[in-house]
């Protein structure tokens, strides 16, 4: 019995680590005091405004298409399968109102970046972002 | 004249771009195969050289070159928010292999956080899929219905402006569009010369998650060349009223595209008229549901169209009577009349960029097939077409 509980134990704790481990970080330069919650970085994300909600120019970068991170990303923050998505940025290619997010080959690249760069928004596995770049929100 | 400044534009551009800026490049691409099942193609039907009533497949012969095409369309991102947009597509025809045409060549340039002032050869923003019309992929159709995307030109060369806003949590887009259309427009089911001038297109679009609504207006001072009407022009008691010489043409149209779980919902209506004219005056809608699973959509859509024709007085009673009968027939495509149309379709999504899609459209039309017609008769088409479509 104990032995059944303490395995229960285990594997739901790996399960949540599991879990922890797949969060990921909405990132931005530490100067920038933008608030900013999930439909302003979805906004953003999905090329509908070019400027963070109190003003100055916002450039969104995404992790490489297929990645853990961008697969995260683009389920929790921006509500989408990765096919949806597809389909959105095909529509605003194809209709001139819009590229999707240039993107970045390594977390590392976009902390990188971001943390010389007050227009840069960005996001990362949680815990990788060190003390060069602000987290404004976890997903 | 114009496309050798088109070129020269597009050719320095691209020595600029390699110099200046990251050009990129997207493509589409669509087979088409399509097949009319019916053979009771009209002798009498001239205004559409023997093909079927509504399209232009030939009756029991599979056609796989007319509906299909290939496009690509490249950005430069210039300095200070500009950026260059060029299209071309090659579209399939059946008399001339593959066409190439220049769809779009603009500049673009932000405006404040969320607004596009634009310059050089855009499309006109009349329908629901007007700004891509061509790329198959991103609809379930074979072709948006046809009683309503009846039109026969798409683009303008003039400037337009785009402005998105959002008011809670509705998304707001205005995309107007100002300039002139020269090339071929259809009368009596002919191309002939034709020039839009002024032409002036509002469009706004509401989004609220998986609803979007719209409303289009658009109006231009129209001119068609036509030998026939200059005839017909000459038995009527003010030639004007048959001549289309500048008369104002004026596009009126409104749509719905919905989605509740894995059910769409979608419907689009839309009025042409041109006082003064010839022209008939028509109308043409349609309202579909699909049903999403497993990566498959099958859909449902019932579309009709009407064209009425107009009265046009006459020198004399006889001519009068000629010259009605004759206005009718050089009605836009088809004469005057009332056409239905269920399409009964599926499509497969295949990776997350292609699609096969497969289509079947019944056609019911009745209407004044020619001049000499002395009552309206029924035609029909069961049209099959099978698409595959890709974006890179």
């Amino acid at each position: 019995m104990k032995l059944l509980l303490s395995s229960i134990v285990l594997a739901s704790s790996m399960f949540l680590s599991a879990f922890a481990s797949a969060e990921v970080e909405v990132i931005v330069h530490p100067s920038n005091g933008a608030a900013l919650d999930q439909d302003s970085i979805q906004r953003i994300f999905l090329g509908k405004t070019r400027a963070f909600p109190g003003g100055g120019e916002a450039v969104a970068i995404s992790a490489k298409e297929g990645s853990p991170e961008e697969a995260e990303f683009t389920e929790k923050v921006l509500s989408k399968s990765p096919k949806q998505l597809k389909a959105y940025w095909a529509k605003m290619v194809f209709t001139g109102k819009g590229t999707p997010p240039r993107q970045i080959d390594s977390a590392a690249e976009m902390v990188k970046l971001i943390s010389a760069n007050p227009n840069l928004i960005g996001f990362i596995p949680a815990g990788t972002g060190g003390s060069g770049v602000k987290v404004v929100a976890k997903f | 004249m114009q496309k050798r400044i088109l070129l020269t534009l597009l050719a320095s551009l691209f020595a600029m771009s390699h110099v200046m800026a990251e050009v990129k490049f997207n493509g589409f691409a669509s087979v088409v195969t399509g097949i009319d099942l019916e053979d009771d193609t009209l002798a009498t039907d001239t205004n559409n050289n023997g093909n079927g009533p509504t399209n232009d497949y030939p009756s029991r012969t599979a056609d796989n070159l007319q509906e299909s095409k290939v496009g690509l369309q490249w950005s430069a991102d210039l300095d200070d928010g500009m950026r260059f947009v060029g299209q071309t597509v090659a579209r399939g025809d059946s008399q001339d292999g593959f066409v190439l045409a220049y769809d779009w060549a603009y500049f673009d340039f932000n405006v404040g956080d969320s607004g596009k002032f634009k310059v050089g050869r855009l499309r006109i923003p009349f329908y629901k899929y007007s700004d891509y019309l061509d790329v198959g992929y991103a609809y379930h159709w074979v072709t948006p219905p046809k009683s309503m995307y009846s039109l026969t030109f798409s683009n303008v060369d003039g400037i337009g402006y785009q402005q998105n806003f959002n008011t809670g949590n509705i998304d707001h887009a205005v995309n107007a569009v100002l300039g002139r259309y020269q090339g071929t427009l259809v009368l009596g089911g002919v191309d002939s010369p034709g020039n839009l001038e002024n032409l002036i297109a509002v469009n706004y679009t509401a989004t609220m998650g998986d609803h979007e609504f719209y409303v289009a207006y658009a109006q231009a001072d129209t001119y068609i060349e036509s030998a026939s009407a200059d005839t017909l022009a000459t038995f009527a008691l003010d030639g004007s009223d048959v001549l289309v010489d500048g008369d104002k043409g004026s596009f009126v149209g409104i749509g719905y595209k919905g989605a509740f779980g894995n059910i769409g919902i979608f419907a689009e209506a839309s009025q042409v008229k041109v006082d003064d004219s010839i022209i008939q005056d028509s109308m043409g809608s349609y309202i579909g549901a699909s049903y999403n699973m497993d990566g498959m959509t099958y859909h449902l859509t019932y579309e009709m169209s009407d064209s009425e024709g107009k009265t046009i007085t006459g020198s004399s009673a006889p001519a009068e009577a000629g010259l009605n009968a004759n206005a009718r027939a050089l009605g836009n495509r088809s004469s005057e009349g009332t056409s239905n149309t269920i399409t009964l379709g599926a499509r497969k999504d295949i990776g997350i960029s292609s699609a096969v899609k497969v289509d079947l459209s019944s056609y019911t039309e009745d209407r004044f097939q020619s001049a000499a017609a002395t009552e309206k008769s029924e035609q029909k088409a069961l049209l099959l077409r099978i698409a595959v479509e890709t974006m890179f």
